[in-house]
């Protein structure tokens, strides 16, 4: 992780050197930093701790399980009755689907694209960069309008319009992985711009072409940076809401989110414990990720410097 | 294999790497390129290698213009400075790559990888990774790399410099002495003229992307030709100091305050014409007089400082404003401040025009 | 020596598996166009059969002049399939002959696969019309759809044998090698970058909306832009966009951001990292869910989690809190999820801070306080300026947890910023319609300032002085 990310070499200088400077006794001064930092993330920790209680409680009065009659108690296993529903299957699918998508297409064509921008000497590359660059910041959401279009024309298109057109799973995981290419091309570039120039050009001599080269040489050595942004952009996939929910109708292509958002429009009959479990249901996999992989995490925000919102 | 540079230049915009290079290396020879760093002699060899595209001239091998030919059908091997094993290979994969790039059988590479790590002394560690192998072996393993596929020409990145200093001479006797015996055309670019001397045929040395000489090691360390080559090349470096040329009849007078010797006069005629030259001698070329011994002979100066070398002391004698370095006996005992006298080899003295840098002696 | 062997190598451009994929797709174009196309011909001809035996006898008529135009087209346009075959085995011959390859031959298959590409796109359209009505054209369909693929192996062969024959000229050769890696990339940013951009412009210009989609729509010209600024909502949502994107900004994507990144610096390493990975939680939650748990946080008692507490301290019948201060949320759960990017980038700069000079500092006896004020502060310069110009341009134009969590609301554009307007009049349906055209009129204003911005801010942190310069040259 650490060869592509320049600015988390020196780790915790800072801390350690308070460590080491600090003495050993707790003033109030000391304790502050500590009580902003709580305090500031309750709401998190609020909301966290609200959908573990009310996934497995008939009803929820704050944070507290209730039965029915509104007692303390009441735990239940019956919201994850959702779970014998096809639906949901269906939609964890295309989630499932869209997630794979955005790891493999997002890894595999900014991988490319970034190994010929970094270490390519073509006319044009400056251009080129300078692009990824302007479309990295240009946010799609404005364009959602206009590629509902664009994805309304491709599904005229033979064959492909059935895989990739308006309302399919292969139209909404093309959209998203390329609103994503930006991010994904310009973390990879880190990653690439890294790697050691010897010893591709000891690969060159020893008679490799460049595809082979980015293939059996650079490739196994950015793997750490692969993965991070791997697990970044299943993430995004699996929890993409926006823009299924515009390109799709219909719960044949539903996934998950916009599953759990049918649930739980406006109106006061929803059963909140229900959309909670199907909330975890959905956070599980996440956090899984999360929990083995935070400081890839945390690294390929600090490395790329770039990110969404 | 032959390989000659005509007129080879290599700029990045208006940064120059490599300005005009020409010269020719013969069948089986051994020539380092030697140069400070950033003296363009690693793009000079990255351009040979096909790594990087020559701005202007042309580089051939056998007759045969190459510019345009990848750096896979040149049929050259490469050590490089960071060694550039790939990480996640083997040992065995490491060596056995490029005769996998040449899609030879496996029978064949297999017994072709275990002939090369057997003679570079590595046979036993095939299966090792990189990683688990101290700098030398990672060295080895990097030079049977280059050598597998019988390459007709080795070009060398400083594959020294990362080694400690004895590893580095045991490095470098066992490369000449592979060189050798294989008769490969080799390029060895160092910054360290102690390699350079003791393993080149030729050296060519470069300065600011230019060729400044390129002639064998007793000729640059005896004749050198330019001020830069004098005290670029050798170990100490050579004294070198501006003095006033005075001529009193037959005898040539190198004067400048505080310090007066004579010149030669097969030597001293050379640089008649001038009234200012450039002197160079070599610590080795300087005796060192006690003062005691009150002769007139040599210049009286003081002892600076004595740094002992073990066999020898290296003695930075001081002369007002210039300080000469002098290797002396280390059994003469001498204390900082103690009055000397030096005595020069005169002709050992060499002569240089102070404006052009250029030998007075030697063209 | 080796030498001859590479200069054979070399000299003579190699034409290994562009030729082949060449007559490849000649051959399966031919075999699945001709059978279909035949059928197609035949049913053309006999259209008028085909309509008197149809079932629905009271719209006979109609199917038959209508399909029976379609069909014509149909088979003119299917004329281009087996030619695009034709020539694609004739190119992929004349490869096949040693010495005879040029890179006109590649850019000739490139060329005529386009085109035909068009052209069965074209027919296959016609054939779906066809086949919504009447289920003959099913198979024809199959056959147009297994030749669209035969043409996009044809562009591909073309392209590869146009990189194998141009050997000898290295600058056409480097760009075309570098184009291998680009290609899947720019093709993807092609069709849904630029492609959408030049789109939303032209429909912003027009009246297409849902009620006269499938009519031809018109030219309007700035008429869409006249009406936005003259909305009666325009100034409350201008206004409300400013509010958002400041608030949020001020107070958490920088404000909040830097406090995180210098609390977590100053406590303990471990302590530190544990609270800036909770603080990605927001960001990695999906946004459904995520809103949901501020609507209970929010919710009025008893299920209100904010409310509960309140409630211990004695403070009872509250309201539901997010209609009663939309605003307050609305920045909230936007500025929860937006503080950990500048946090992360702060820390990563404080990290930066070489320790010798906090030694340095604190052995001259700097305080804490000072210690922020005087050395962190002054060398957050930069990523601050970074984060502020990046994170201004992402709350512009994010709109995706306002949708969520007040649809604009309550009431009338009460938290409606701009791109949710865009995104609502186009595409959600607004008392009943869509009304793309308006829509994109008020999203192509923000592309363009989201395009203006972001070369600002190239120029500003000096992106050509940030490319490094490949240390190749060769490819």
């Amino acid at each position: 992780m650490h060869d592509g990310l320049g600015p988390v070499k020196g780790a915790g200088t800072l801390s350690t050197v308070q460590m080491t400077l600090q003495s050993r006794r707790i003033s109030p001064g000391q304790a502050l930093p500590y009580l902003l930092l709580t305090i500031t993330i309750l709401p998190i920790l609020a909301g966290y701790a609200w959908v573990l209680v009310a996934t497995f409680s008939q009803r929820t009065n704050g944070l507290l399980p209730m039965d029915a009659q509104g007692n303390l108690g009441g735990l239940t296993f019956q919201n994850w009755t959702f779970l014998s529903e096809p639906d949901v299957w269906k939609a964890t699918l295309n989630s499932f689907g869209i997630g794979m998508s955005m790891v493999v297409g997002v890894g595999s064509i900014s991988a490319l694209a970034a190994y010929a921008l970094s270490r390519m000497n073509f006319p044009g590359r400056k251009g080129f960069l300078g692009m990824t660059m302007v479309l990295h910041a240009f946010r799609p959401e404005m364009l959602l309008i206009a590629i509902f279009q664009v994805l309304l024309f491709i599904g005229g298109i033979p064959l492909i319009g059935n895989l990739f057109g308006f309302n399919t799973v292969g139209g909404v995981a093309l959209v998203m992985v390329t609103l994503d290419l930006p991010l994904g091309i310009w973390l990879m570039k880190g990653f690439f711009d890294n790697l050691s120039w010897d010893m591709e050009r000891a690969a060159l001599i020893d008679g490799a072409s460049r595809f082979r080269v980015w293939w059996e040489i650079l490739l196994p050595q950015i793997r750490p940076g692969l993965a991070a942004l791997s697990i970044f952009m299943f993430i995004q996939g699996w929890n993409a809401y926006l823009i299924p929910f515009t390109f799709t109708i219909g719960s044949k292509v539903a996934t998950l989110p916009v599953y759990i958002n049918s649930f739980s429009g406006d109106t006061s009959l929803v059963s909140w414990n229900r959309v909670a479990a199907i909330g975890l249901f959905q956070l599980i996999p996440v956090l899984i990720f999360f929990i083995f992989t935070q400081e890839a995490l945390l690294n390929i925000y600090g490395g790329g410097s770039k990110g969404g919102n | 294999m032959r390989v000659e540079l005509n007129d080879l230049t290599k700029r990045w915009g208006n940064v120059t790497g490599a300005d005009n290079i020409s010269l020719d290396i013969q069948s089986g020879e051994f020539v380092a390129f030697l140069g400070p760093s950033g003296c363009g002699k690693t793009t000079t060899l990255l351009m040979v290698a096909g790594i990087y595209k020559p701005t202007a001239g042309e580089i051939r091998f056998d007759d045969r213009v190459v510019n345009q030919v990848p750096p896979k059908d040149r049929n050259i091997g490469m050590v490089f400075q960071s060694y550039a094993l790939y990480p996640h290979m083997s040992v065995r994969q490491n060596i056995g790559y490029p005769l996998k790039l040449k899609k030879s059988p496996a029978a064949e590479m297999e017994q072709r990888v275990q002939r090369v790590a057997d003679m570079m002394g590595i046979g036993h560690l095939l299966d090792r990774r990189p990683a688990q192998l101290s700098g030398g072996q990672q060295q080895r393993v990097a030079l049977g790399r280059a050598l597998v596929k019988e390459p007709s020409l080795l070009l060398f990145d400083e594959p020294l410099s990362n080694l400690d200093a004895r590893l580095r001479l045991t490095m470098r006797s066992e490369i000449k002495r592979l060189q050798l015996d294989l008769g490969i055309t080799s390029i060895y670019v160092t910054h360290d003229q102690v390699e350079a001397m003791t393993m080149a045929d030729r050296i060519a040395v470069m300065q600011e992307g230019k060729l400044q000489a390129y002639a064998p090691p007793n000729e640059l360390y005896e004749r050198p030709r330019t001020t830069f080559i004098a005290g670029f090349v050798g170990n100490p470096p050579m004294n070198l100091f501006d003095v006033q040329l005075m001529r009193e009849g037959d005898r040539y007078l190198a004067k400048r305050q505080g310090l007066e010797f004579e010149l030669p006069p097969e030597r001293g005629s050379r640089a008649a014409a001038k009234a200012e030259v450039t002197v160079g001698i070599r610590p080795e070329d300087i005796t060192l007089l006690p003062d005691a011994a009150g002769s007139n002979e040599g210049s009286q100066g003081e002892v600076f400082v004595v740094e002992p070398l073990g066999r020898d002391n290296l003695v930075d004698v001081r002369f007002d404003d210039l300080h000469l370095f002098v290797l002396a006996d280390p059994r003469q005992t001498l204390k900082i401040g103690d009055p000397v006298r030096l005595q020069f080899d005169g002709d050992k003295v060499q002569l240089f025009d102070p404006e052009t840098e250029y030998s007075l002696l030697w063209t | 020596m080796v030498t001859n062997q590479t200069e054979t190598a070399i000299q003579v451009p190699r034409a290994g598996r562009g030729r082949w994929l060449l007559l490849a797709a000649g051959l399966l174009l031919l075999g699945c166009i001709v059978l279909p196309w035949l059928r197609f011909v035949i049913i053309a001809d006999q259209r008028v059969a085909l309509s008197l035996t149809g079932q629905q006898a009271a719209t006979i008529g109609a199917i038959e002049t209508t399909d029976g135009g379609l069909l014509y087209r149909s088979s003119f346009w299917l004329f281009f399939a087996p030619l695009a075959g034709a020539v694609g085995l004739a190119l992929g011959a004349i490869n096949l002959l040693p010495g005879r390859s040029a890179p006109w031959h590649g850019l000739f298959a490139v060329l005529i696969s386009v085109t035909a590409s068009v052209a069965v796109w074209g027919a296959f359209a016609a054939s779906q019309e066809i086949a919504q009505k009447q289920k003959v054209a099913v198979e024809a369909q199959l056959g147009l759809s297994v030749a669209f693929m035969a043409l996009l192996l044809l562009l591909v062969g073309g392209l590869i044998l146009l990189r194998e024959a141009s050997g000898q000229k290295p600058a056409f050769r480097a760009a075309l090698d570098a184009l291998n890696f680009m290609a899947p990339g720019s093709l993807l940013v092609i069709v849904f970058f630029f492609l959408p951009a030049i789109i939303l412009f032209i429909l912003s210009l027009t009246d297409l909306s849902s009620a006269n989609f499938s009519e031809p729509w018109t030219y309007v010209g700035f008429d869409n832009y006249k009406r936005m600024f003259s909305d009666r909502f325009f100034p409350k949502i201008l206004r409300n966009t400013f509010q958002y994107v400041i608030l949020t900004l001020l107070f958490f994507n920088v404000g909040l951001a830097l406090l995180l990144a210098l609390l977590t610096a100053h406590v303990s390493r471990r302590v530190g990292f544990f609270f800036r990975l909770l603080w990605l939680l927001p960001r990695i939650t999906p946004s459904v869910v995520y809103i949901v748990m501020w609507q209970r946080i929010a919710q009025q008692p008893p299920y209100g989690i904010l409310n509960q507490i309140l409630g211990l301290f004695g403070v009872e019948n509250q309201p539901y809190w997010i209609p009663e201060s939309p605003w307050v949320f609305v920045v909230l759960v936007n500025g929860f999820v937006g503080a950990s990017f500048g946090m992360i980038i702060f820390t990563s700069a404080i990290e930066a801070i070489p320790a010798d000079l906090i030694i340095a500092a604190k052995v001259d006896g700097a305080g804490n306080l000072a210690l922020i004020r005087d050395i962190t502060l002054p060398l957050l310069r930069w990523p601050l300026l970074f984060v502020v110009t990046y994170q201004t341009l992402s709350l512009l134009v994010s709109f995706e947890y306002i949708l969520l969590l007040t649809n604009g609301g309550p009431g009338l554009f009460t938290t409606e910023v701009w791109a949710l307007t865009a995104y609502k009049r186009a595409l959600q349906t607004y008392f009943g319609s869509n009304q793309w055209a308006y829509g994109a009129a008020w999203g192509f204003v923000l592309v363009l300032i989201g395009a203006i911005l972001s070369v600002t801010y190239l120029r500003v942190f000096r992106f050509n002085d940030l490319v490094q310069e490949p240390k190749i040259d060769v490819l």
